[in-house]
């Protein structure tokens, strides 16, 4: 029962988080609901914690990161900051000079791992745009 | 009857200028136990106010195994704020690996209390604290259901000897998006082991009840605690506010109207 039940645990996960298929019994339209407010919380989320990255892309932030995040099952840590940062890489080259900076501010702070990102003891920036120093989670950075 | 409030630090401020708050209830995930408490939480608990640590990730009814590292970290902040409860859902979070960061429905039958009553026992040991488990809200149901709603916290509470966390905005939601009477759900819930409840915001849309919590307090969930209250029910109550803060007029309109209700 207990792996039936993990099984079926785990399709409707699926079903939620990324769009896969309803498990037989459940009412779809409900389950896309959900899913729906799923994605909307994830989105406000991120929103909230990437404000130059959401003015730099207007309507186009939220249509877009809809799209990764039903790409990206929900990381561990920090997650609704790691689905901006996807979003911010995929526009890298098209982010206004206040969007780059607060990437380059997560970037200087946190490391991609596989539970998400974790905080930097101490890392150093300096590129062609910010140099920046970060010691146990504070960033100083601007930029050059 | 005590009034409380969910901390967040989008709140911190109106709360420490809030004197009719009598106790918090912190988010373990929102604090790191390796680093010292935000300043006016610590300003809070050196005032006396009392605190609940509630958790969001511990995964109680995965069908692999509640979230051990999260029960730990409850733990810690449990002890690092010397809460006297702490409190998880009916529901599972995780699955095959996944997280879905949201608390979703666990079939509500037999095999389903079982598996909660082990996950819950495992998660006590770790916690040492008296757990209360609430109810919540969700758009779906499981095919297989056996009991209803009220049933199945009830065996759920025999079966772990938790206390119930009382979500009347989680209450309202289901019968209201599954068309039962919100007060005859609340009739048959086992009330008489209430340790404290939840109320939030709420809105309707789509056809469907959303409870936001980042939304303002809807009629139908103050129903609730008045009628709680007219039984002489009078447990502590906490809102939880979210998301889209308000100011601190409408904040205060909101636990005016909720102890009023609760009178």
């Amino acid at each position: 029962m207990s792996r039936d039940l993990a099984a079926a645990q785990e399709a409707l996960l699926a079903a939620v988080i990324r769009g896969a298929p309803p498990p037989e019994g459940f009412d779809p339209e409900r389950v896309r609901a959900l899913a729906d407010s799923l994605a909307a919380k994830r989105v406000r989320t991120a929103k909230r914690l990437w404000p130059a990255l959401a003015r730099c892309l207007e309507d186009r932030f939220e249509s877009e990161l809809r799209r990764i995040v039903m790409a990206h099952p929900l990381a561990k840590e920090r997650a609704a900051l790691l689905d901006g940062m996807r979003l911010a890489e995929a526009f890298e080259a098209d982010l206004s000079s206040d969007a780059a900076l607060e990437l380059a501010r997560v970037r200087l702070r946190y490391r991609v791992t596989a539970e998400g990102l974790k905080r930097r003891p101490f890392a150093v920036t300096l590129s062609a745009r910010h140099v920046g120093v970060a010691v146990l989670g504070k960033a100083i950075i601007r930029a050059r | 009857m005590k009034l409380g409030i969910g901390w967040r630090h989008a709140l911190a401020h109106f709360i420490d200028h809030a004197p009719q708050i009598d106790f918090v209830e912190l988010l373990a995930e929102d604090i790191d136990v390796d680093r010292p408490l935000p300043l006016p939480l610590r300003r809070l608990l050196d005032r006396g106010v009392k605190t609940v640590v509630h958790s969001v990730s511990v995964s109680l009814g995965s069908a692999d195994g509640a979230d051990l590292d999260a029960a730990r970290h409850l733990a810690r902040v449990a002890e690092k704020v010397s809460a006297a409860l702490v409190s998880e859902h009916l529901s599972f979070s995780r699955a095959g690996g996944m997280e879905s960061g949201h608390l979703l429905p666990m079939p509500r039958n037999g095999a389903s209390v079982t598996l909660l009553a082990q996950n819950v026992a495992r998660v006590k040991k770790i916690v040492k604290r008296p757990l209360a488990l609430e109810n919540i809200a969700s758009f779906v149901r499981w095919p297989n259901d056996e009991l209803d709603e009220p049933q199945f916290v009830e065996q759920v509470l025999h079966e772990t000897g938790c206390g119930l966390l009382l979500d009347l905005s989680n209450l309202y939601a289901n019968a209201v998006n599954f068309s039962a009477d919100p007060l005859g759900v609340l009739t048959a819930f086992p009330t008489g082991r209430v340790a404290y409840c939840h109320i939030a915001g709420g809105v309707q849309h789509g056809g469907l009840y959303h409870d936001t919590h980042a939304h303002p307090l809807q009629r139908g969930p103050l129903e609730l605690l008045r009628e709680l209250a007219s039984r002489g029910i009078r447990p502590p109550i906490l809102l939880e506010r979210d998301d889209q803060f308000p100011r601190a007029p409408q904040m205060n309109a909101e636990l005016s109207a909720i102890a009023q209700a609760a009178r």
